[in-house]
């Protein structure tokens, strides 16, 4: 009988946000949490997060486990000697950075830091010694990143922070536990600030009906912007990045194109499952995107991609290194340095570095013809069209398809092929001319049907939701009547639910694809 | 104790006064009755318009099986397949059930006909039904025909009988049931390197096989056929009953059943815990169902097997029977551009060893793909693309005239 049950319950399950794993994992939870007593709530919501992070890998617990208690004890400390004894407060401050920034750089850093090393000397030497080195192929040390350490990490290092400039310590170790493993926001954010989730842990969360609706909403529309879009986008990607040297010019722009939407929709579509999750939980997480391929400048573009984590360097990078305070250079510095440690951060390969480098120069880039265009008076109308805007707009998602290429691609001279191939270098000009395999799969899959549909609702969606904001006349009003009839039959949304579930998970290719987001 | 699902957590205010006079009034099974009924009314609308998209985009169709008692599975007749698996195709299976257009049993008089036979490699679902190599065979062999005696009509008919997942053994036993009515003159059975493993059935493995008939070889060495795990799949395989019939016509028909069912593969595949459940469900009801007293099933009593010689006795009993007939017999080899499968490497010279002894011919892809100047064009992930299947109706083309049968 044991050895029968062992194919059950041997080997752990990973609950990837999009596997049927983790929809069973959130119902049983979901059931549970709101059946079981208020009190008792936090405790349970706490041992499921502990579960899902460890279905990974069980040490994993023991890391953050560990990060949680000392970053609680920090903040205690920190806090009790900002009364009295601020240098003291802002000494234990600095062992806590460099408590967290230690973890972060050990387990995502060290392997990067050797090689990069080795590689420096290499580079001085001679090239026997390079031969040398490549033999041995670089020590490295066999470290497993822990999913997520860069978001926690980001977290503890914004509450101690947040401590030190005044905010009061949370004095609950089961409350401060929960903040920093809460699983819809675990592994790949959005990077949550403790003061909102402690406030919503004292307005003690209930299941609103508005909650619900709009976390099933998002769970859905997460659900579609990953399985639908995201996964399928990837494979022609990967079709791409694998063939680079026969790719066609058509091939390269959309495997450079496709890359961009892949990973949108890879991490938006996480995020909305994450915050639909908490919703139905009765908590808010932060919103992470506001429609980044509608910016019209770099700087713009930030302020709608990866909102927690902009507003995290902002916080606690920008700002300490002295902001936009100092003169023009130190600015201009200051964006530079924040957004190669951005880049940092997402993996600790040269091509982050390059990309965070690619991205720092063009907000600099972008302020500085900003500011130029700005003072010149012959512009002045033109500044003012349509066409001024959408031109921002088409080089702002230029840019991004070009720079995200670094994220992609494994190594630098990969990169530099695909970028070499967007602009028709090296490509196969022969008959059939500038298509190529990429395009042929592109035109027979779902994609050429979804993704235009999707951008078309994502657009008028948000443009419904401006509207309603600004209290304007809304809608026709036979499509009014409607929304009016869909808002007041439960069954309606449950059938478009259930419909739309059938068509997600028919639509999957046969491979389940982790989020991109993880590995960073 | 109170718990956030109580209704004045769940409901607005305004609602919370009309819900407690529904239940005082008798009125609130009314209205899950009512949600009841408008779900379903909105469901079938909603299945009705997901069938007409999913039909119009080519989703849902990629399922081309249907459960058949004797084969384990065939194609289901006539049915209109979009698959994106790998490579790209849109078309009908005959109504026979052929990767082919319609056919006509009797052979015309002056028609030389060749039935390829095989499993995914032949049916060539991965391209168009046009590109497949029986089809470019066919188109080949005619205008060179007709470049010879102008105004001939078609000389050639190059039949498409290829099924995913076949063994050899079901490819025999599908020559036997549906392919010897077509009188072919020249059999092409395409025979891949996990074929071999699928003939026969280890008795250790009896629990966990696929419903298809195995073969072995008795202790006279013998070739038997052992029918034990499609009987025990009786129920599942019969196209009996209005379940397996509803079942089936779904399969044919309905592009939401393919959508799911494709999802249910794609998940038992890939997510652990749904594996899992499905395992634990299916052992439970296997266990209730044995508990029932079910009828005996007539196991044959056989040792371990080995594959290559299993294999090659049906090869054998295929060419024999196919010589009865006055067909002619090739196997031809799938190719292993790598070439480092010493077992691989084994079974061929045996096979060779077999035919040059036996009288049936070899086509042996594997030297002109290897000398191509881009093998890796000649192939998807796994199976031909476009120019695999060139290639290879280009080799068999030039073996036909080697032989001078064109």
């Amino acid at each position: 009988m044991v050895a029968s049950l062992d194919i059950y319950l041997s080997d752990p399950i990973s609950m990837l946000f999009n596997s049927f794993s983790y929809i069973a994992f959130f119902c049983i939870v979901f059931a549970v949490y709101w059946l079981m007593p208020d009190k008792h709530r936090r405790l349970f919501l706490l041992l499921a997060s502990y579960f899902f992070y460890m279905s990974w890998k069980a040490e994993y617990g023991l890391l953050i486990l560990a990060l949680t208690v000392v970053n609680y004890f920090l903040g205690l400390k920190i806090g009790d000697l900002l009364k009295s004894q601020k240098e003291k407060a802002k000494k234990w401050l600095q062992v806590g950075l460099v408590f967290n920034l230690g973890c972060l750089c050990f387990y995502k850093y060290t392997n990067f830091l050797i090689q990069s090393f080795f590689a420096a000397i290499a580079f001085g030497g001679n090239l026997s010694h390079i031969k040398a080195l490549e033999a041995a192929q670089s020590p490295a040390v066999n470290i497993i990143l822990p999913l997520g350490i860069s978001f926690f990490t980001f977290e503890f290092i914004h509450y101690i922070v947040d401590i030190y400039r005044g905010s009061k310590p949370v004095k609950s170790p089961v409350d401060f536990a929960l903040f920093a493993s809460f699983f819809p926001s675990q592994i790949a954010g959005p990077i949550k600030r403790f003061q909102d989730f402690m406030h919503q842990l004292e307005e003690k969360p209930s299941l609103k009906r508005e909650y619900f609706h709009e976390g099933m909403f998002l769970i859905m529309q997460g659900f579609f912007k990953k399985i639908v879009l995201s996964d399928n986008i990837g494979v022609l990607v990967g079709q791409g990045f694998n063939n680079l040297a026969s790719l066609s010019l058509f091939d390269a722009w959309i495997t450079a194109i496709g890359f961009t939407f892949q990973i949108f929709f890879d991490f938006s579509g996480y995020t909305d499952i994450g915050r639909g999750s908490a919703l139905l939980l009765g908590y808010k997480v932060p919103e992470n995107f506001n429609l980044p391929f509608l910016a019209h400048s770099l700087t713009n573009f930030w302020h709608r991609w990866h909102i927690s984590l902009s507003t995290w360097l902002r916080d606690y990078l920008f700002i300490p290194m002295g902001g936009s305070r100092g003169s023009a250079w130190q600015t201009r510095r200051n964006t530079f340095m924040t957004m190669v440690l951005g880049g940092l951060w997402h993996g600790a390969d040269w091509t982050f570095v390059i990309w965070g480098t690619l991205h720092g120069l063009g907000l600099i880039l972008s302020k500085e013809w900003t500011d130029f265009a700005a003072k010149q008076s012959f512009l002045a109308p033109l500044r003012r069209s349509k066409v001024w805007h959408y031109s921002g707009v088409a080089f702002v998602c230029l840019f991004i398809c070009l720079v995200s290429i670094f994220m992609r691609a494994p190594k630098l001279e990969q990169a530099l092929c695909l970028v070499g191939k967007f602009f028709g270098i090296g490509t196969n000009i022969d008959v059939p001319g500038i298509t190529g395999a990429v395009t042929t799969s592109f035109l027979q899959s779902t994609i050429i049907y979804t993704l235009p549909v999707y951008l078309l609702y994502a657009y008028l969606h948000q443009k419904y939701l401006t509207m309603q904001k600004s209290g304007q006349a809304l809608l026709p009003a036979p499509i009014s009547a409607l929304v009016n009839y869909w808002q007041a039959s439960p069954a309606l949304q449950t059938a478009a639910c259930l419909t739309l579930a059938i068509f997600i998970s028919g639509m999957a290719p046969s491979q389940l694809s982790p989020f991109i987001y993880f590995q960073f | 104790m109170t718990t956030a699902l109580d209704q004045k957590e769940w409901q607005p205010a305004a609602d919370t006064a009309d819900s407690s006079k529904n239940e005082e009034g008798g009125k609130k099974p009314r209205g899950k009755a009512r949600f009841v009924f408008e779900l379903s009314l909105y469901l079938a609308v909603a299945m009705v318009g997901l069938e007409g998209l999913l039909g119009a985009i080519g989703v849902g169709q990629q399922e081309i099986m249907m459960p058949e008692a004797e084969l384990g599975c065939v194609h289901i007749p006539g049915k209109m397949v979009t698959w994106r698996l790998e490579g790209y195709s849109r078309g009908k299976f005959s109504s026979a059930g052929l990767r082919d257009r319609e056919r006509e049993i009797a052979k015309p008089a002056g028609v030389y006909r060749i039935a390829v036979m095989g499993d995914s490699a032949a049916e060539g679902l991965q391209v168009e039904q046009n590109e497949t190599y029986a089809a470019r065979l066919e188109e080949r062999l005619n205008s060179k025909q007709n470049q010879i005696k102008q105004n001939q009509s078609e000389k050639f008919e190059v039949i498409n009988f290829g099924c995913s997942s076949y063994s050899t053994g079901q490819e025999y036993l599908q020559y036997k049931r549906q392919v010897q009515a077509y009188k072919p003159d020249l059999i092409l059975l395409m025979m891949c390197k996990g074929d071999t493993l699928e003939n026969n059935l280890n008795p250790q493995d009896r629990n966990k096989a696929e419903p298809r008939p195995y073969f072995y070889l008795d202790q006279a060495g013998q070739l038997e056929q052992d029918n034990s795990i499609l009987q025990m799949n009786k129920a599942k395989l019969s196209q009996d009953g209005w379940f397996n019939q509803t079942v089936n016509w779904l399969r044919a028909n309905s592009n939401v059943y393919g959508m799911v069912s494709r999802t249910n593969f794609n998940l038992f595949l890939s997510d652990k815990a749904y594996f899992r459940l499905t395992r634990l469900l299916q052992d439970i009801s296997r266990k209730a169902s044995s508990l029932g007293g079910k009828e005996e099933i007539a196991v044959p009593l056989y040792g371990a097997q080995n594959n290559r010689q299993v294999t090659l006795a049906l090869l054998s009993r295929f060419n024999q029977e196919a010589k009865a007939a006055g067909t002619r017999f090739a196997v031809t080899l799938f190719p292993d551009v790598t070439n480092s499968d010493q077992d691989w490497k084994d079974t061929i010279k045996a096979l060779k060893d077999r035919a040059s002894a036996e009288d049936f011919d070899v086509i042996d892809l594997q030297p002109p793909f290897r000398q191509d100047k881009n093998p890796q064009g000649l192939f998807l992930q796994y199976h031909f693309s476009r120019a695999g299947h060139e290639l290879t109706a280009d080799t068999i083309e030039k073996f036909l005239e080697q032989k001078k049968i064109r």
